[in-house]
């Protein structure tokens, strides 16, 4: 998040801003990172995932683009900003902010064409099961934040048969399932990639 | 049967609404269905201003007076999520509803608070360009 207000403070200039979400199960969780950003943009918190479920999101950090009149013009995609986070997702931070930089002041184009985005589209649309897995999240959230911790650890299990892919919701409940999220997580991204499917999905342009 | 109030969430709302449990299915007045869902029944199926949405199984929807919550949701193509014991049920929003305004006009808009509580909504900051930058402490 630092390196996103390095950003803001040369591109606001130029008619841009940055919108920060955290998908945390509480704002505790989430205030020493908000507070050691020093973000001049507004930083909000996402307890109910409802960014996941209107955007289709199923990992962090994900970004969208959104141009002067709202349209998202470059979708889900994703850029990590330290250095073995971008080794991880293949994606340079140094050529991804330039190509911010590009879009921002030239009014260059977001997206290689118009068919990468239609192409994007179609790969990306929110199925019926991953609604279901969605609401079985939100479910558990809400038992977890009534007590209720063996009921929300069944629910977020459901959610993860029916959405195996979602690791906004499998990482996201660790916490709450009594694993940690960063010790933990090994196997439970080793069994999402034995399954043939991506933690990470970056647009290649 | 007995009757119950339940908690009906959405990510972004909830309410409470009185039903009643017969052989562990979940029904309620089909007058609320007007009043909290804003769904009415006609001749042509489920309407909502516009919009009319023949009906799959009719016979699964309705008992008299009442109308059963999974059907209501499968009619609808809305996710379901139930935990009876605490009385507390989740309709989400349909795949195909989600989909469409993905990539409508207009990104989908939303409110959500910061450290202090203040409530920022997306839409504000329309104008500009912005990137939405998605990320959590895990």
């Amino acid at each position: 998040m630092p390196v996103w207000q390095t950003i803001y403070s040369e591109l606001s200039q130029y008619n841009f801003s940055v919108f920060s979400i955290m998908e945390d199960k509480n704002i505790e969780d989430a205030r020493p990172w908000i507070e050691k950003s020093g973000a001049k943009f507004p930083c909000t918190i996402d307890t109910n995932h409802i960014i996941s479920d209107l955007y289709n999101m199923f990992n962090v950090p994900t970004v969208v683009w959104i141009d002067e009149n709202g349209k998202i013009v470059r979708p889900n995609d994703v850029v990590v900003m330290n250095e073995g986070g971008a080794k991880l997702v293949k994606v340079d931070p140094e050529t991804y902010i330039e190509k911010i930089r590009r879009w921002v002041i030239n009014n260059d184009p977001p997206m290689n064409s118009n068919d990468d985005f239609i192409k994007y589209k179609q790969q990306r649309e929110h199925t019926d099961n991953e609604q279901v897995a969605r609401a079985e999240f939100l479910i558990g959230q809400w038992l977890y934040n009534n007590g209720e911790l063996e009921l929300a650890t069944q629910h977020f299990e459901t959610a993860t048969e029916l959405s195996p892919a979602d690791v906004m919701i499998q990482r996201g409940t660790m916490s709450m399932r009594g694993m940690d999220p960063m010790k933990d997580y090994g196997p439970i991204a080793g069994n999402i990639i034995k399954k043939g499917l991506r933690l990470y999905r970056p647009i290649r342009d | 049967m007995s009757k119950k109030k339940f908690q009906i969430l959405s990510a972004s709302h909830s309410f409470q609404l009185e039903i009643e449990l017969i052989n562990d299915n979940i029904w309620f007045h089909k007058d609320d269905m007007r009043e909290k869902f804003g769904w009415i029944l006609k001749p042509e199926g489920l309407c909502k201003e516009e919009v009319c949405i023949p009906l799959k199984e009719p016979l699964l929807l309705l008992n008299n007076d009442h109308v059963n919550i999974n059907q209501f949701a499968k009619e609808l193509n809305r996710p379901i999520a139930s935990e009876v014991s605490k009385g507390v049920i989740v309709l989400g929003e349909s795949a195909s509803d989600r989909a469409n305004w993905l990539y409508a006009e207009q990104a989908p808009d939303f409110e959500l608070p910061d450290l202090n509580g203040n409530m920022h909504r997306l839409s504000e900051h329309f104008g500009k360009k912005l990137c939405l930058v998605v990320h959590a402490s895990w």
